[in-house]
């Protein structure tokens, strides 16, 4: 297996990880607020009402169309507020439950429907990726496309996140009744567990015994290596064609194989509504590197009081990962299922976009791992010339980012290329 | 805890920390070698060519950009690699006003007038260069010579034209040429060795690429080399044609300009090529004798051409897009 897949990417400096910190369980605080949009699917209609009682693991939110997944009250007690205008991190507005804690907060099992995929919508399972679609969406278009290998992506897509190996390490068991779940419904035939070269000590003696039957794949780290189509790319040798048309939006993946996260197998496997998470939490400067294990609608801000980290006020919070993470005003936004991460930007680490002229270097053609030339995109769509950047294939940018990081002037490139993506998408929704 | 400010910001949150001063300052760093070399032969000839090159280069760039009413930008220091990398082409000896003159043309008609730096279709110091062969052609073929035991009276290439072949082997062994302390002619197309390292350095530094002076070296000795296996008695061997003149500074410092150079991998390699096939032809067939500069300044123009052969996007069936009428 060739452990180099792709020309481009970046080789980022190597820093502590936290793949050796084991995950840390931590409880909720008094009050979680559950956002009714955590996935790229329509929003759920609260089903709950002010000052009601719910049971943990009871659902409270019911997508309007079949193929949403539910939300599902992560701990038990009362409902204090019902709000309307809550603003998700990715900047859209929608209701959100709030719920005061009161009572244990036991698990509870997925009900068993009478279809394999309803099962999953009701229990709220969605793919744990940059792109979250409900888990369900994803394996009846797998059946659909007669998918017959399985990737489980063991690799972050974030760098300096390292919160799916240790979900690989710890939760073995769950990962493998999830695989084994899966393989059964789409009838595959070959199942390969990607995980990152410089971890794979990692897997244990014991734990490699257990993996008998699929193919343990590490790959050499390289940023984007773990984005969906690269993988297919390294492990399938095929090359699929990107089409995200925009971000934020549900789109269909035509890809070959069929790549699922070991969060995702192993909340499939664990039998359990999916009401939890794990998340790394890391600053720029490397004080804190830790993987936790939380329940939806936990503020950032109680995770962060968990591991006794003392929040400069200069610095910044970003939800998700360096690379393709939200800037945060402050620490109260929730957890939801559509967060990879917590990143802590120092105050000396904060990017100054101060851009200039592009004097053509050719490091962004150099890096784009998807083969784009981006500071043409970029510059046709600052000129609002969607045409011309339609014909430098804009859609096909994977929007990792490696054209921004690199750039000499500074140019914020991916965001030029995601306005680009939304404008053309306004365009033709419109028509 | 809630601090309510402004800090909308795009992603990524990470940065190499690369900028165009940096890119520009390894570009210094890379020229430092062979600067001092000039400075070891020509001792304060050179001196005064760098200081009025880089000091007037700084002027005329602050000077413009604030008749353009545009940010100075003296600081991204493209106009001190600029100026210094001028010095190493011209005579040490020119008279003080031409150099003048020729920062004038690097800046004005190399840099400001398409828009600033990244904009220009041209190398500006080839510009300058152009500028001045074409106007002041004696000024800029009046060497002076190093205080050495020096056998030689012109630059290898007017050996090769007027007195041909067989006094070059007398005059410019091949190690002559590389160590490039007694080879007449500007600084630049002194000291090979030095330029070598210093284009190493680029290369590390990923401040270039290696496929625009691998390609170009390469061009030179494919087509140098086919008339050399035809008649070695009449044409010059591939390796003089390497490492006399200017083709390594050309290939490391002259044709890897940023803006007027291609992007693509492939662009870079068919621009290179040219470049290298264009100066053999004018060195062989051309009146010019230093034709490595007007071959990467005629291939410049060809660069938005070049920049049409382009990979396809991740996922499409083709290896190449074939640039189409439009």
């Amino acid at each position: 297996m060739n452990s180099v897949s792709f020309k481009g990417g970046l080789k980022l400096p190597v820093i502590h990880t936290g793949a050796d910190r084991s995950i840390i369980s931590v409880p909720p605080g008094q009050e979680v607020i559950v956002p009714m949009k955590q996935d790229l699917g329509p929003e759920c209609k609260p089903l709950v009402k002010k000052k009601q009682m719910v049971q943990a693991g009871e659902m409270i939110g019911e997508s309007p169309l079949d193929h949403g997944a539910c939300i599902h009250a992560p701990v038990s007690g009362k409902v204090t507020d019902v709000i309307r205008s809550f603003v998700h991190f990715s900047g859209k507005r929608m209701s959100a439950v709030i719920i005061a804690k009161d009572g244990p907060t036991n698990k509870s099992r997925r009900q068993d429907k009478d279809s394999f995929l309803d099962s999953l919508l009701y229990g709220g399972l969605v793919d744990y990726d940059k792109d979250t679609v409900p888990l369900a969406v994803k394996l009846d278009e797998a059946k659909l496309n007669h998918v017959d290998s399985l990737i489980v992506n063991a690799m972050d897509v974030e760098p300096f996140f390292s919160s799916r190996i240790r979900v690989m390490t710890e939760k073995i068991h769950d990962v493998l009744a999830g695989i084994k779940t899966i393989q059964e419904y789409l009838n595959i035939k070959q199942v390969y567990i990607v995980i990152d070269q410089q971890y794979s000590g990692l897997i244990s003696d014991h734990q490699s015994r257990l993996l008998q039957d699929v193919t343990l794949v590490p790959l050499k780290y390289k940023y984007p290596q773990a984005i969906d189509y690269l993988l297919v790319k390294a492990i399938l040798g095929k090359e699929v064609l990107c089409t995200i048309p925009c971000r934020d939006i549900m789109h269909s993946q035509d890809i070959d194989g069929l790549v699922i996260s070991v969060d995702t197998l192993s909340a499939v496997g664990s039998k359990l509504v999916s009401t939890e998470r794990v998340i790394t939490v890391r600053d720029s400067a490397g004080k804190i590197h830790e993987n936790f294990q939380v329940e939806i609608g936990t503020r950032f801000s109680e995770i962060l009081e968990a591991c006794s980290y003392e929040l400069d006020p200069e610095s910044r919070i970003v939800a998700g990962g360096p690379m393709s993470g939200q800037i945060l005003a402050d620490s109260s936004m929730p957890v939801t299922k559509d967060l990879q991460g917590i990143f802590i930007l120092d105050k000396e680490h904060i990017v100054q976009n101060d851009p200039k002229t592009c004097i053509k270097c050719g490091l962004c053609v150099d890096v784009c791992p998807a083969r784009l030339i981006p500071f043409m995109i970029s510059g046709f769509v600052e000129k609002a010339n969607y045409d011309q950047a339609q014909k430098f294939q804009l859609s096909s940018c994977f929007e990792c980012g490696c054209c921004s990081y690199v750039c000499p002037s500074h140019i914020p490139l991916l965001h030029w290329i995601q306005f680009g993506k939304f404008e053309i998408f306004k365009q033709r929704s419109r028509l | 805890m809630n601090t309510s400010r402004m800090i909308a910001a795009a992603n990524p949150h990470m940065h190499s920390g690369n900028s165009i001063s940096r890119m520009m300052l390894n570009l210094i760093i890379a020229l430092i070698p062979v600067s001092m070399v000039g400075v070891y032969l020509y001792q304060m000839d050179a001196v005064r060519l760098i200081a009025i090159t880089i000091s007037s280069a700084v002027i005329w760039e602050i000077f413009l950009q604030k008749l353009f009413k545009r940010p100075v930008a003296v600081m991204d220091l493209s106009a001190v690699a600029g100026g210094l990398l001028l010095a190493l082409i011209l005579p040490p000896t020119l008279p003080w006003w031409m150099i003048v003159l020729a920062t004038f043309m690097m800046i004005f008609l190399g840099k400001e007038i398409y828009g600033g730096l990244g904009c220009n279709p041209f190398n500006g110091v080839l510009i300058a260069w152009v500028a001045l062969k074409i106007s002041y052609p004696m000024a800029m073929e009046n060497w002076p010579f190093p205080d050495r035991d020096i056998y030689a009276d012109m630059p290898p290439f007017d050996i090769l034209m007027y007195d041909g072949l067989f006094m070059i082997q007398e005059f410019y062994p091949l190690s002559t040429l590389f160590v490039g302390l007694d080879v007449i002619g500007p600084i630049g197309e002194s000291s090979k060795m030095a330029l070598l390292i210093g284009g190493l350095w680029l290369v590390i530094t990923r401040t270039i690429f290696w496929h625009i002076p691998v390609a170009m070296l390469a061009g030179v000795a494919l087509f140098s080399g086919i008339f050399w296996l035809i008649d070695p008695h009449e044409y010059a061997s591939p390796m003089f044609h390497i490492l006399a003149g200017g083709t390594i500074l050309a290939a490391f410092f002259l044709a890897t300009d940023f803006s007027s150079s291609p992007i693509t991998k492939p662009g870079m390699i068919v621009f290179g090529f040219f470049a290298g096939v264009l100066t053999v032809i004018l060195r062989m067939w051309s009146q010019w004798t230093e034709a490595v500069y007007f071959a990467v300044f005629i291939t410049s123009m060809l660069t938005p051409l070049m920049d049409k052969i382009k990979p396809s996007a991740f996922g499409k069936k083709t290896a190449f897009r074939i640039p189409s009428g439009r």
